[in-house]
């Protein structure tokens, strides 16, 4: 790698920077000390710690008192926890599809050659992504007002039976899921914007000269070299969608009302571990998340990187 | 170009014209789905209360009640929220500048012990959800008495993972040529950092500033958890503290969010090629 070495003065030796010039190497070590600390005071400590506090009993007040596998035993009966499961999942699955799978479509659509105000339609998108989920929640909120929202005097207006919205536990997650999606697709699309953008137009041009039409395009061009674009999106929106807590806190509060039917993972454990003083508790449930994630994202990398998929 | 002839549009089939005038009604459906409930909220924001239930809908308010803004500011401290976010995502935002771009630069050229390992550990710590963090962060801020202070809602933002993956992975591409013309030149570490780093790592600081602005000031989980006093409160937690406090005052609310967008749209608005550009570097860097 080094042949600059040889044709520099000779107090540099030929042989690779920092593993033997000390001024090098301390500086390296003080770069990177601030940047270590923090990480491991405000990651890898607490990440640890949950996995110990998990076996203990804590209320913060008082010691924590050794428990075994008692939280994780309880949470296995705890109905509430079960639901929240099923409600983070079904959230957490339908988000993740959806909002690649028209992140995708978005890309494709402002990559077209014929469209005009590709920018354009490319940043009206982005908007409700830099906004905050408090913001968008409230947007939502009133947007989804059962008596005066817009979306109920647009059904009216239509001669359609207004709905419930929020008020209905079988209406109000997947209106959470709407919102997200409104909020989240945006990112994706400029994430696909940008890997589609990466792909040579000559290989499409070619393959269209060849006879091939757009869908064999699609299948044998774009879609195997968008690869890592898909896995990226797919693990980041599932990652976060799966870990929603300021969407819920604010539209339907941490009981997740109503009958617990926008109960998530995140609003519970926040109930537990904050206004209940179960940490121990709440560390148990993090574990479980995590471990969740940790399998899931395997899953999809093995997933993503047969061929055999399309 | 020749391949154009391909497609030249005299040449279309009517069902090609269909599908792109499809397309066409469909991207400007998504775009109005994006931009109606803004305007939505602005309206109602700008009407008297009677007027935000009023059935038949009133599109406009009859007089723009521009004092509902002001009403506001006297039920609560939005002024403080404000400064209290301003300060927090600035300084979280040049701290994490700072900090990560030298870490990064560290990692990605220097060789010493302990380097694999710290790598894999800034990669480690993407991986970790938030739930599993925030509990137990929340215990060390406590032991280390911050909890309740701006600086405990900065600092878990000075760095991330993130960041500092994306830094190293920019100053990997920094020929090494120019830092050893550095060293040959008598320059210390640090200048080097200053006067050859800093510079080629214009787009990456640009990605970097836009992420941790951005989520410094939307963040609400972490000062939910920290913050106690009204006086602390950051615009998204004092937003969400509003909802509860002005129960169903739907134009006060809708004024107050106005107040919480606004700033990050006319950030947005000026900025919105580097966000867009940063994003994009993410992604394919990442």
């Amino acid at each position: 790698m080094q042949q600059a070495g040889a044709s520099v003065s000779v107090s540099l030796p030929a042989r690779r920077y920092g593993r033997l010039k000390r001024p090098q190497r301390r500086f390296a070590y003080l770069a990177l000390a601030v940047p270590m600390v923090l990480l491991l005071v405000f990651y890898v400590v607490p990440a640890l710690a949950s996995l110990v506090l998990s076996v203990f009993n804590w209320n913060m007040l008082s010691a924590p008192k050794f428990a075994g596998l008692a939280n994780f035993r309880s949470l296995f009966r705890d109905e509430i926890f079960k639901k929240a499961w099923g409600n983070t999942t079904y959230y957490m699955a339908v988000c993740t599809v959806a909002q690649t799978a028209l992140g995708l479509a978005g890309g494709l659509v402002l990559t077209r050659r014929w469209l005009k105000a590709k920018g354009l339609f490319r940043v009206v998108f982005f908007v409700p992504v830099v906004l905050s989920m408090v913001s968008v929640g409230l947007i939502w909120l009133w947007m989804l007002d059962a008596r005066v929202g817009l979306i109920n005097i647009a059904l009216k207006f239509l001669h359609l039976p207004p709905q419930p919205w929020l008020n209905s536990p079988r209406l109000a997650m997947p209106c959470m899921i709407v919102i997200s999606i409104w909020k989240f697709t945006g990112y994706n699309i400029v994430l696909f914007i940008a890997g589609l953008q990466g792909i040579p137009d000559e290989y499409n041009d070619a393959a269209a000269v060849d006879g091939a039409n757009t869908w064999q395009r699609f299948r044998h061009i774009t879609l195997p070299l968008l690869r890592p674009t898909l896995l990226f999106v797919l693990i980041t929106t599932a990652i976060g969608s799966f870990q929603v807590f300021d969407q819920i806190y604010v539209m339907t509060g941490t009981e997740g009302a109503p009958r617990f039917s926008t109960m998530v993972l995140g609003t519970y454990m926040y109930q537990h571990a904050f206004d209940g003083l179960r940490f121990g508790y709440a560390c148990a449930f993090a574990i479980l998340m995590f471990a969740f994630l940790l399998v899931l994202t395997v899953i999809q990398l093995r997933l993503v990187r047969t061929e055999s998929l399309w | 170009m020749s391949t154009h002839a391909l497609r030249s549009t005299a040449r279309m089939r009517p069902g090609r014209w269909l599908a792109r005038g499809v397309v066409c009604v469909v991207l400007m459906l998504a775009a109005l789905s994006v931009l109606v409930p803004l305007i939505w909220i602005v309206l109602t924001s700008l009407k008297s209360l009677p007027e935000t239930y009023a059935w038949p809908p009133k599109w406009l308010p009859a007089v723009p009640q521009w004092k509902n803004y002001v009403m506001i500011l006297r039920k609560a401290l939005f002024g403080r929220y404000y400064l209290n976010s301003v300060m927090v995502a600035v300084l979280a935002t040049a701290g994490n500048m700072f900090f990560t771009s030298l870490g990064g630069y560290a990692l990605a050229k220097f060789e010493f012990r302990g380097r694999n390992f710290m790598y894999l550990l800034v990669v480690a710590t993407m991986m970790i959800p938030t739930q599993v963090t925030i509990v137990p962060s929340y215990v060390v801020l406590r032991t280390l008495k911050l909890t309740n202070t701006l600086q405990g809602l900065i600092l878990p933002l000075l760095t991330t993972g993130f960041t500092l993956f994306l830094m190293r992975q920019f100053c990997l591409g920094i020929p090494d040529d120019l830092l050893d013309s550095g060293r040959v030149d008598g320059a210390s570490e640090f200048q080097i950092y200053g006067k050859i780093v800093l510079p080629e790592l214009g787009p990456a600081l640009a990605s970097v500033a836009i992420f941790s602005f951005m989520t410094a000031w939307n963040d609400f989980m972490w000062p939910l958890i920290v913050v106690d006093s009204p006086k602390l409160r950051t615009v998204p937690l004092g937003l969400a503290m509003l909802k509860s406090e002005q129960i169903a005052q739907w134009h006060l609310l809708m004024a107050g969010t106005v107040y919480s967008i606004v700033p990050v749209l006319i950030v947005f608005a000026l900025m919105q090629r580097q966000f867009i550009q940063g994003i994009t570097l993410t992604g394919i860097k990442g």
